[in-house]
């Protein structure tokens, strides 16, 4: 015990900063970004060899889909983030109505973006712009996965919110840390495939 | 109430802002008097989208992530991550381009 009352892990936890979340989620995310930043990499550089066949292809791309699609997980980010607050301060009834609406919004991101697969599929591909849809395809389809995946870990932030025992603080920080990755991700996909010229 | 009175909810409005911003000037740049088939017209536009994305993302790390409270050696790994796409991706853009 400190002279003021702290005991010395208190003391110290005030003093060095801290980061929220598990450290393996960290890693997980600061990982995944250097994988999609190689992706992006071979992307732009093809896009420079053919820059007119890309830019076909591009035009095909409805920017309004993307422009609504970046709302919601901006939307979704905001909610998750007001949700760790919530839990952190114990309001733990309304941590879960905030997590609910933000999975809401990345289940409303999933169906949009099924539903611009679909038409694009229906409607035909432009000739030509194949390549500019392979990198479109594997780009929204990895990031797709990624959503999914971040509705699971935000199930389980939802469980962990539900049960008896007060939410363990670092663990409901590591979903939403995932889950804001999903959404910078889309930030950049967004950039690249529906803006960049 | 309280939450609408969070900073978080300002910094939100800014990125929808910066998003339609960018949407609008990207979809129409300058008044569509630009030839976006002109390379040194796409690659401005392309530097420019890619910069505002960096901003974009950067404020996502720092307010809602809150890696702003985070130690020295996470928040320069997210740093360099965005130096890597901000200066990374339109120089590799130009060599292609113009190589």
């Amino acid at each position: 015990m400190s002279s003021n009352g702290l005991t010395l892990d208190q003391a110290s936890v005030e003093e060095v900063p801290s980061y929220p979340g598990q450290p393996a989620m960290w890693f997980f995310v600061i990982g995944d970004l250097w994988i999609f930043a190689c992706y992006f990499a071979c992307y732009m550089y093809d896009r420079g060899q053919s820059q007119d066949l890309f830019l076909l292809g591009q035009q095909s791309l409805s920017s309004g889909i993307g422009v609504i699609n970046t709302i919601l997980l901006l939307t979704s980010s905001l909610f998750v983030a007001f949700c760790v607050k919530k839990a952190n301060l114990n309001e733990i009834k309304i941590a879960k109505y905030l997590l609910m609406l933000g999975g809401a919004c990345g289940v409303s991101f999933l169906l949009i973006k099924a539903y611009e697969w679909n038409s694009k599929l229906t409607m035909g591909l432009p000739n030509g712009a194949s390549e500019f849809f392979i990198y479109y395809f594997m780009f929204t389809g990895l990031h797709f996965l990624h959503v999914l995946f971040g509705l699971l870990i935000l199930t389980l932030v939802y469980r962990e919110l539900s049960m008896k025992n007060l939410p363990r603080a670092e663990f409901v920080e590591a979903g939403a840390i995932y889950w804001h990755m999903v959404d910078l991700l889309w930030i950049v996909i967004f950039a690249l495939l529906y803006l960049v010229r | 109430m309280n939450i609408l009175r969070n900073p978080l909810v300002g910094i939100w409005f800014l990125l929808i802002v910066i998003t339609f911003a960018t949407w609008w000037w990207g979809s129409n740049p300058v008044g569509s008097n630009l030839d976006v088939s002109d390379l040194s017209v796409a690659f401005l536009l392309t530097i420019f989208i890619v910069l505002v994305s960096v901003v974009k993302v950067r404020i996502i790390i720092w307010c809602f992530m809150e890696v702003n409270k985070a130690p020295r050696w996470l928040r320069w790994t997210f740093d360099a991550w965005l130096a890597v796409i901000a200066l990374g991706l339109p120089m590799l853009y130009s060599y292609s381009l113009h190589g």
